[in-house]
């Protein structure tokens, strides 16, 4: 099982290089993404398929809403475990 | 002549248990209307509204269902609708009240109706000590109906705003005749028939989504199979299932999402896209390469490069201006880069870093005539590239309350569309759409509105910041990228800002930023006029001089 820690430091780097295109971001864990408009709906598929592609984790297309998911943390979570 | 509570007697009257709109959820489940089900859930949304003819009715609903009842129940008493979007989870419930409260000044709606999804944050967003009745309606069924308000065919049948502080203070005002007429006319132009079969994400505040992805196939008496553009961007592929489940011939599409389907649907097990006659790429600028990725990722499930079509459109002749025929791929011209953009003329040439591959978005459509003029209004040649002016059999009425806009918008009896482009063997090619209008995944954004809301940001220079767009080739969108001068030199500093500044726009618009660079002083261009040019900025940032 990959540590939190890990997930986190990798997501925040997918996130800032892809999605939000800043590197110098400060991106907290718990920094909302959805419901903040940082990251909008249409790169929320994004981030799933990455998490696939990465750590072979599949998030249910339900799911994927800011309810659920808004923060790095909130991720991470989901895909240790479900790893 | 006719309305369209008249055109929908009709339709009930020759087939009521004919299919006319299949919703399809998240979940996989599906509700179907018949033409009777929709004319009698209509009819009790009408009973329930109690308003008089020449009612304005502002429609902020989530429910698809109790959306198409409500909209046309709205007509059936003689009212006029219009379809808001509703807040999105992102946006600052302030700026959601304070473009409502311009909207709700201008156009004097006498209701809003809502639904119980949305009910609870439509009561809190409206502006303070207004007193706009508000309903709540829930899938209306039967058939209680309303007395027919004898509406006439030259009356206001809707209303359609575009979204955005400035979008929301013109109503662009469509009467029963010219909707109708439309529909039979860019019908024409797409061989549409009771036949087909239309599926749609398109979202119905939007005129793509409302004529082409609803009025067109319920008016026109062919199937819809509609779902929520939420749904969709959560689950792209639920498009292609409905279109291989229920035989779908026509989909229109803003260009983003052929690179959006392309690259996101992941499982493509069973699904069969042979069927579809046409993709219609529609509402931002058309690439040549989000149709070959398209094309090519779903050739073995049946698409082919002669389904993918282009038109250009706008609210204000309804919907249709041109439509590139259906049958075969939109054409495109690769031409020399430079004569594009210094000397504005098309000059056909190899395909090579030199040049750029153009897309045509066809002929006007029937009863639309198309012209290309110079600054001072003389008509230009074919392939030179100028401002393009629309006349239309099926032209707006006006903005609903503002003469002044109306009257702006007309010369010589020409509708000045703001967008720019040529004619090129008889079709047009549309280049830059509205001056410095942004276009993200098919949204209008007005630069405006961004800036005003970057500008109330701690650490940006007041009245010193741009908003524009950049094409993303790969998202087959624009991006958009903010630059804001400022006075501090501090690097953590700049990045506290350009963090507030990012969150400003996304709590503020539509949109998110996906650029943003804090510059020092008088980075920005000024022009003659003395007004900062977005266009320069532009430039300057795309030669690399962001980061300084």
């Amino acid at each position: 099982m990959t540590d939190k820690e890990t997930i986190i430091a990798d997501l925040r780097e997918f996130l800032l290089d892809e999605i939000i295109r800043d590197p110098d971001y400060d991106l907290d864990a718990d920094e909302p993404l959805i419901s903040s408009g940082l990251v909008d709906s249409f790169s929320l598929v994004d981030v799933a398929m990455w998490i696939e592609g990465t750590y072979g984790v599949t998030i249910d297309n339900a799911d994927l809403n800011a309810d659920r998911f808004d923060t790095l943390m909130a991720f991470a979570e989901y895909i240790q475990e479900n790893e | 002549m006719s309305t369209i509570p008249h055109r929908l007697h009709e339709l009930v009257e020759a087939g009521p248990n004919r299919e006319a709109i299949r919703l399809v959820a998240l979940d996989g489940s599906q509700t179907v209307l018949t033409r009777a089900d929709l004319l009698g859930a209509a009819g009790a949304a009408a009973a329930e509204l109690d308003i008089r003819r020449g009612d304005l009715v502002i429609l902020v609903q989530q429910d698809l269902h109790t959306l198409a009842a409500t909209f046309f129940g709205v007509m059936l008493a003689g009212g006029i609708p219009s379809i808001l979007p509703f807040a999105t989870e992102k946006l600052h419930p302030d700026r959601y009240r304070s473009s409502m409260e311009a909207l709700l000044t201008i156009a004097q709606p006498a209701l809003l109706a809502t639904d119980p999804e949305v009910a609870d944050d439509v009561r809190g967003l409206l502006p303070d000590g207004n007193d706009l009745p508000l309903r709540v309606l829930d899938r209306t069924e039967g058939a209680a109906g309303v007395a027919d308000p004898g509406a006439a065919a030259e009356d206001t049948a809707l209303l359609q705003h575009s979204s955005g502080t400035t979008g929301l203070q013109k109503g662009v005002m469509l009467s029963h005749r010219q909707i109708l007429d439309h529909v039979a006319a860019y019908g024409q132009a797409v061989d549409f028939t009771a036949e087909d079969v239309i599926v749609s994400w398109l979202p119905l505040y939007h005129d793509m989504g409302l004529i082409a992805g609803f009025l067109m196939p319920v008016l026109g008496g062919a199937r819809l199979v509609l779902m929520s553009p939420f749904d969709w961007v959560r689950d792209p592929g639920m498009l292609l299932r409905a279109i291989s489940e229920q035989g779908g011939t026509l989909c229109w599409l803003p260009n983003f999402a052929y690179n959006f389907l392309a690259g996101k649907v992941r499982d493509t097990d069973g699904l069969d896209l042979a069927s579809m006659r046409a993709f219609v790429n529609c509402s931002e600028p058309v690439y040549a390469a989000s149709h070959r990725q398209f094309a090519e990722r779903f050739a073995e499930q049946g698409v082919t490069p002669d389904m993918l079509t282009a038109s250009y459109a706008m609210a204000e002749t309804v919907f249709g201006v041109t439509q590139s025929p259906v049958g075969q791929p939109a054409r495109t011209v690769w031409v020399d880069r430079r004569s594009l953009r210094e000397d504005d003329t098309l000059v056909p040439a190899q395909p090579g870093p030199a040049s750029e591959e153009l897309v045509s978005s066809g002929p006007p459509i029937p009863g639309v005539e198309v012209r290309v003029v110079d600054a001072g209004f003389n008509p230009l040649p074919d392939g030179r590239v100028g401002d393009i002016l629309v006349r239309s059999q099926t032209m707006f009425s006006g903005y609903y309350n503002r003469p002044d806009a109306t009257s702006g918008a007309f010369r010589e009896g020409w509708y000045q569309t703001g967008d720019r482009g040529c004619i090129h063997e008889g079709e047009v090619i549309v280049l830059g759409r509205k001056k410095d209008l942004i276009i993200v995944g098919g949204k209008n954004v007005y630069p405006s509105d961004l800036e005003r809301l970057v500008n109330t940001v701690e650490g940006v220079h007041p009245g010193r910041a741009v908003a524009f767009g950049v094409a993303n080739p790969r998202s087959g969108t624009e991006d958009v990228v903010i630059v804001a001068e400022t006075n501090t030199a501090d690097p953590d500093e700049r990045k506290q800002i350009a963090a507030a500044v990012r969150r400003a726009v996304a709590q503020g618009s539509d949109v998110a930023v996906r650029q943003v660079a804090v510059v020092d002083r008088d980075w920005l261009i000024k022009t003659s006029s003395g007004k900062i040019s977005r266009s320069a900025a532009r430039e300057k940032w795309l030669s690399g001089a962001g980061g300084s």
